[in-house]
């Protein structure tokens, strides 16, 4: 594939997911309003501590790497060039929101019932820790990219 | 000598191998285990257990007549911790259910009423539905352990790459790829086509586009020298 050809086909996916990340930080966001303003409303929060820090804890972290997301696909669509800085900067702020995601739920369950409390056994969720590592792993690739760029710019 | 970046992929890759590695060896494990499980579910004989009756228990719990600590452990729920349940079962030839209710008559005063009752108990039907649930997770660990025998030729790949966009590299990378789709399956049938697998779809096609302008860069990089 010719290096144009890429581009441009980075920049018209790019543009989509910028739109799309954006609709899912939102509906995260509401999704928590929502859900956390109702317990409150029928006072229903002490008993249904479990689903609430499951709720406020997942849906602020997504809410978070959405908008980071959608973030990071606005600067693509503007360039084309994937691989910056700010976009490595940014994936690694997405590994680091995930990591702390993997233990925030049971943080937030033990808060709400003053006692040591998982929601599924145990203190670290496997579930966000190895998207974490891979987001993680990724921005490595996107750092190693950026210098590339970085001298193909130069030698241009 | 390596560039810093590569030098912490490389680094990253050897650590993904053997966390990898691990994981394929607790696979296996269940694996093994879930076939056991699987075999002696299905030969389960239709008598071989009969279980019918019913059962109340009434547990109160005076705070006022405890020692501070005992107070304290039974308010951290250390001493007492009963959730409240209600459960009913009524699916291949088994009738079960389970109430626990837990009244607070005052500040020091707990009463937990726990009703169980079981009315049916058909053990051969118990074993099909077990051997069944077996045989779907065998198919699903089996998923995992084809993805990770990829995962760990891609991590391989990485641990000893001169660039993340060399050929070896992507190579890997879209076998590993390939070897996801029979996840996506398992998610499709279960959850049908969704917005989080859309999204899946579409982060891998950009992944493509990006993962090939990098490989261009590096080819750049590499007539320049």
């Amino acid at each position: 594939m010719k290096k144009t050809t890429a581009i441009a086909k980075i920049q018209e996916n790019s543009t989509g997911m910028t739109v799309l990340m954006a609709i899912i930080g939102l509906l995260c966001l509401g999704a928590v309003i929502l859900g956390v303003g109702d317990s409150f409303y029928h006072s229903t929060f002490a008993e249904k501590k479990e689903e609430m820090a499951q709720l406020l804890s997942t849906g602020t972290v997504f809410a978070a790497c959405a908008f980071i997301a959608s973030y990071i696909f606005r600067g693509i669509s503007r360039t084309g060039i994937p691989f910056t800085e700010s976009a490595v900067k940014a994936m690694k702020l997405i590994a680091e929101v995930l990591f702390a995601g993997s233990f925030l739920p049971n943080v937030l369950l033990s808060l709400f019932s003053g006692k040591y409390a998982t929601l599924h056994g145990s203190f670290i969720e496997i579930a966000m820790l190895i998207p974490s590592i891979l987001i993680f792993c990724f921005a490595q690739f996107f750092s190693y990219g950026a210098m590339l760029q970085k001298e193909s710019d130069e030698t241009v | 000598m390596k560039n810093a970046n590569v030098s912490k992929i490389n680094t990253l890759g050897k650590v993904s191998k053997v966390i990898v590695v691990i994981l394929m060896a607790v696979i296996i494990a269940g694996i093994v285990a879930t076939s056991l499980s699987a075999i002696t579910m299905a030969t389960l004989p239709e008598d071989a257990i009969q279980i019918t009756g019913s059962a109340e228990t009434e547990i109160v719990v005076d705070e006022s007549k405890l020692g501070s600590l005992a107070g304290a452990m039974i308010k951290t729920g250390t001493l007492v911790n009963i959730p409240t349940t209600n459960i009913h079962f009524d699916q291949f030839g088994t009738d079960f259910s389970l109430n626990v209710i837990e009244n607070k008559t005052d500040d020091t005063h707990y009463t937990y009423n726990i009703d169980g009752d079981i009315t049916k108990f058909n053990c051969k039907a118990f074993g099909i539905a077990a051997t069944i649930g077996c045989l779907a997770g065998i198919l699903i660990l089996v998923a995992s352990l084809v993805s990770c025998i990829f995962g760990k030729r891609l991590a391989d790949a990485l641990a000893k790459c001169d660039s993340p966009f060399e050929d070896n590299v992507l190579k890997k990378m879209k076998a590993f790829g390939f070897s996801l789709i029979p996840f996506a399956a398992v998610s499709l049938i279960i959850k049908g086509v969704g917005l989080l697998t859309a999204l899946f779809v579409l982060v891998i096609i950009l992944f493509i586009f990006v993962f090939n302008y990098g490989a261009e860069l590096q080819k750049e990089s590499d007539e320049t020298v």
